[in-house]
């Protein structure tokens, strides 16, 4: 077959594929899990409580009925319970995949999207340990070396908890379209993981910690590839996948 | 929650840095920023408050703990008078639930008179978006904002014995009360919800909105002040069960210390002698239904603990310190700290929360990074990316390209309970639909894309009744009408079949419908050995940027010419293309023949369908015909060329 018959990878596809790759390379394991999640692994083991104002922070879809505690998982943290539970650190894991939230869609929103999250467990995982992986990945990632900074902020299944901008790829902190001319993007949530959620997964916190992190894949593909509505990935429109 | 930055400073003697130097400091340090807006001579901070410390900062007070901590600038005391108590008429309270409601303060105050608040207080209230109401309702809200603690007046006189004496219950409605709002809503109350009563009816829901029955209007002369804590899970359902979500909610269901209610009480007693006094103003005994009150609560943490979790390297002293700078109470035991949480910091209850406190006072930006190091781990190969990525390979390689399509669909075994479109009540059971409109969709802008085929495939999660699965689809269409369509088609879809049974050596079941064809992948990996290594391909499209899809038609137009033998359909695209300008999106050569002529020279015809369209605007007729004119004037210039 020529090339010029050759057929195309969904930008998000590639894109995962390069960030399993870069993980990888960093001695990260790639883990799955289920979509049709139970409110127990999505939030429960994270910390995040029925009745609890947190719930707020995921507009979630409840499937029927909801009295059974099954939904659409909001984030992939969950798959991240589901490792733990099942090993004995140290380990480093990303769990990318498809995640729901029940939101209004427009250029910036869908109720279906691409996450990637990290989680890194062993005897001494430390705040400084996950600067320079996110560093690292970063730099793979844009081919050139990207500034971070953390700002304080809050999840329940962290603590500290914070958010992570990163210097603009495209102005390099200049001031751009891109980075609304801050000169930083907003990219990641992260944290060191709450003794509650490695204790509920049968991990003693008292001798071990780690590091978790999350960010959304397809804000970082309009980003890097200059998409301007979110809704093009999954419309099936081969004029968004053929030019990639 | 807005924080004015004039507010702010009367809780400073020094003056304070300027709004935008606040907002660095607390976006570093604190909390996330939404906006500053200027509001007269005022600016308006915009700080998103989190659950984690809505107990302490949904106010002008917490805020300007937060910036004191943050500049080292000393915070002033707050002066308010203290109302002895006086005869009024007597106030009883009864709680049915202390778990309900952990502590209920309540007070007298008669001889109140009604006006307009004070300029000062109209402001201040307005900096934030509020209306101003009457000064007895205004200075209530004034002390929710700056205190945090949310308050309620209910009209003495208007409730059941008033004269002599007053009895507020707390307790849980009964099935069949109802309440008439302040805001004229009629709300059905049940035994979920936690009601403030008198002895005939409920006067308000508890901690979300009062009653009109013991309104407060301008005729008013005698009160009943509400300070009270609630249990915030309660409030929580109330608030969304009966859809009324206020200032006052939104503080009680992210939790309050009951410790709050006092000061706010004697703030709020005190600015009313101030500005809503009478002539017979007296405030009467302040009853505090308290059972158990709150102990205070320490939190211990190490310097080796601080740097065990952050990765920094304080010494006792360092975190002696920091502490300090925190205004914390603590004391040292060997190398433990031993620290008093402030009765407002529910959020301080574990040696990480202090951890937290130590590293965002300390700065974020001072902690270096340090590569990790993780010994006795062998990540294995994820198989589903393993071989999801293969299949893209092989299926990209034979011309199919990949869509992503939405799980929520019109049909399925799984119904959602909130879905977010009445055709989106399901989960898809599989790719088939999905898969057949976006064939149609593609089909529709073939010429466009340059395509005879359209190719498709798909690999997603599938929903059935007892199983979620990975599911692989393909599918193909031709757009043009041909007679043996739906064969060639069942050609394509068996052909690609093949080439990935063989690379797999493995059956794979699929099941085709017409012009789809699936796989239940799940079912297939488990057939296939574990990878060992992941075979990791460059991206050619790594640097790729995507040009704006425009929203107007495509205009087709087919051009053919006729050239002597020897001349490349390159040669005759490469005049096409730079004379049809920015406006022509595909050209694509569909018809080749060769032709001899009478007198034996050969020719070539090169039959080219051209696709115009414009980011801006539909086309007319008429521009593109000139586009046209001119390519073919173009080509008919060269010797021998014809366009036909």
């Amino acid at each position: 077959m020529e090339g010029k018959n050759k057929g195309h990878i969904h930008p998000i596809s590639q894109m995962i594929t390069e960030i399993n790759r870069i993980f990888s390379e960093m001695g990260f394991e790639v883990a799955n899990g289920p979509e049709l999640e139970t409110e127990f692994y999505n939030f429960d083991a994270l910390n995040v409580p029925a009745d609890h104002p947190a719930r707020d922070m995921w507009d979630t879809f409840w499937v029927k009925p909801k009295s059974a505690g099954k939904l659409m998982r909001t984030h992939t943290s969950p798959v991240q319970v589901r490792y733990m539970e099942k090993h004995t650190p140290p380990f480093a894991i990303i769990s990318p995949g498809k995640v729901f939230r029940y939101e209004a869609t427009d250029a910036t929103h869908e109720a279906q999207f691409y996450h990637v999250e990290g989680l890194m467990v062993g005897k001494d995982i430390t705040l400084a340990n996950l600067k320079w992986v996110l560093a690292e990945f970063f730099e793979k990632f844009f081919g050139k070396k990207i500034g971070i900074r953390f700002r304080p902020s809050f999840f329940p299944f962290v603590e500290p908890g914070v958010e992570i901008d990163m210097s603009c790829f495209k102005c390099a902190g200049v001031g751009c379209n891109i980075c609304k001319q801050t000169g930083w993007i907003e990219i990641m949530g992260a944290g060191m993981v709450h003794p509650k959620v490695l204790e509920s997964a049968g991990i003693n916190s008292q001798e071990f910690s780690g590091f978790a992190f999350g960010a959304g894949i397809d804000r970082l593909a309009m980003l890097k590839y200059g998409v301007d509505d979110v809704r093009l990935f999954y419309s099936g429109d081969l004029r968004l996948v053929n030019q990639f | 929650m807005k924080i004015s930055h004039n507010w702010l400073q009367t809780y400073f003697e020094k003056p304070l840095p300027s709004a935008e130097k606040l907002a660095e400091l607390i976006t570093f340090h604190a909390f996330e920023v939404e906006g500053i807006e200027r509001v007269g001579d005022d600016s308006v901070i915009d700080i998103s408050i989190l659950p984690n410390r809505a107990h302490d900062c949904l106010s002008h007070e917490g805020i300007a703990r937060e910036i004191g901590v943050l500049t080292g600038l000393e915070v002033r005391p707050r002066e308010l008078k203290d109302i002895p108590e006086n005869e009024t008429r007597a106030l009883e309270i009864s709680v049915e639930d202390s778990k309900l409601c952990p502590r209920y303060m309540g007070r007298v105050v008669e001889g109140v008179k009604i006006g307009p608040s004070p300029e000062w207080l109209k402001t201040r209230l307005a900096s934030i978006g509020q209306r101003s109401i009457n000064s007895v309702v205004d200075i209530m809200n004034f002390v929710m904002f700056e205190t945090g603690q949310p308050l309620h007046a209910f009209d003495a006189d208007k409730l059941a014995g008033a004269e002599e004496a007053v009895n507020i219950i707390v307790r849980k409605a009964r099935v069949g009360e109802k309440i008439a709002t302040l805001d004229g809503k009629d709300i059905a109350l049940d035994e979920e919800v936690l009601v403030i009563a008198d002895e005939v009816e409920p006067l308000a829901i508890a901690g979300i909105k009062g009653g009109k029955k013991a309104e407060v209007t301008n005729g008013t002369k005698n009160i009943v002040i509400e300070s009270a804590n609630f249990a915030p899970g309660n409030i929580r359902k109330t608030s969304r069960k009966i859809g009324i979500r206020t200032d006052a909610s939104a503080r009680y269901e992210n939790e309050l210390t009951p410790t709050k209610t006092e000061e706010a009480m004697r703030y709020v007693v005190s600015l009313l002698s101030d500005h809503a006094a009478g002539a017979n103003f007296k405030a009467g005994k302040t009853q505090d239904a308290y059972p158990e009150p709150r102990q205070s609560f320490t939190v211990s943490v190490s310097a080796q603990e601080t740097n065990a979790l952050l990765g920094t390297s304080f010494s006792e002293k360092d975190i002696e310190e920091i502490l300090k700078k925190l205004r914390f109470n603590f004391v040292m035991n060997e190398n433990h700290f031993t620290v008093t949480a402030p009765a407002e910091r529910l959020d301080l209850r574990i040696k990480e929360d202090l951890i937290e406190e130590i590293g965002r006072v300390y700065g974020y930006e001072k902690i270096a990074p340090v590569k990790p190091t993780i010994r006795d781990f062998k990540p294995i190969v994820n198989k589903t990316a393993y071989y999801a990525d293969m299949v893209r390979r092989i299926l990209t390689e034979n011309g199919f390209s990949e869509v992503s399509t939405y799980a929520f669909t019109d049909a399925g075994d799984i119904e959602m309970e909130n879905p977010i479109a009445s055709d989106k009540k399901y989960l898809r059971r599989d790719l088939a639909g999905n898969m057949t409109k976006a064939l149609d969709l593609n089909s529709k802008n073939a010429p466009l894309l340059g395509l005879e085929t359209v190719k498709l495939f798909e690999i997603g999660k599938v929903f059935g009744k007892d199983r979620e699965y990975l599911s692989l689809c393909i599918g193909a269409t031709i757009p043009a009408n041909m007679k043996k369509k739906d064969e060639m088609i069942k050609t394509i879809l068996s052909e690609t079949a093949q080439k990935l049974a063989e690379k797999f050596e493995v059956s794979l079941e699929e099941k085709v419908n017409g012009a789809v064809l699936t796989i239940d992948f799940d079912s297939l990996l488990q057939k296939l050995p574990e990878p060992t290594q992941y075979e990791f391909h460059t991206n050619e499209g790594r640097d790729k940027k995507y040009k704006k899809i425009s929203p107007y038609p495509f205009v087709l137009r087919d051009i053919a010419v006729f050239v002597p033998e020897g001349v490349k359909e390159t040669e005759v695209i490469d005049i096409v293309i730079p004379e049809s300008g920015e406006l022509l999106i595909q050209a694509t050569l569909f018809d080749v023949f060769q032709k001899t002529i009478e007198d034996g020279t050969k020719k070539i015809s090169y039959a080219f369908r051209l696709v115009f369209q414009s980011q801006e605007k539909t086309l007319s007729d008429e521009e593109v015909n000139e586009i046209m004119n001119k390519v073919t004037a173009e080509l008919n210039a060269h010797e021998g060329w014809q366009v036909r």
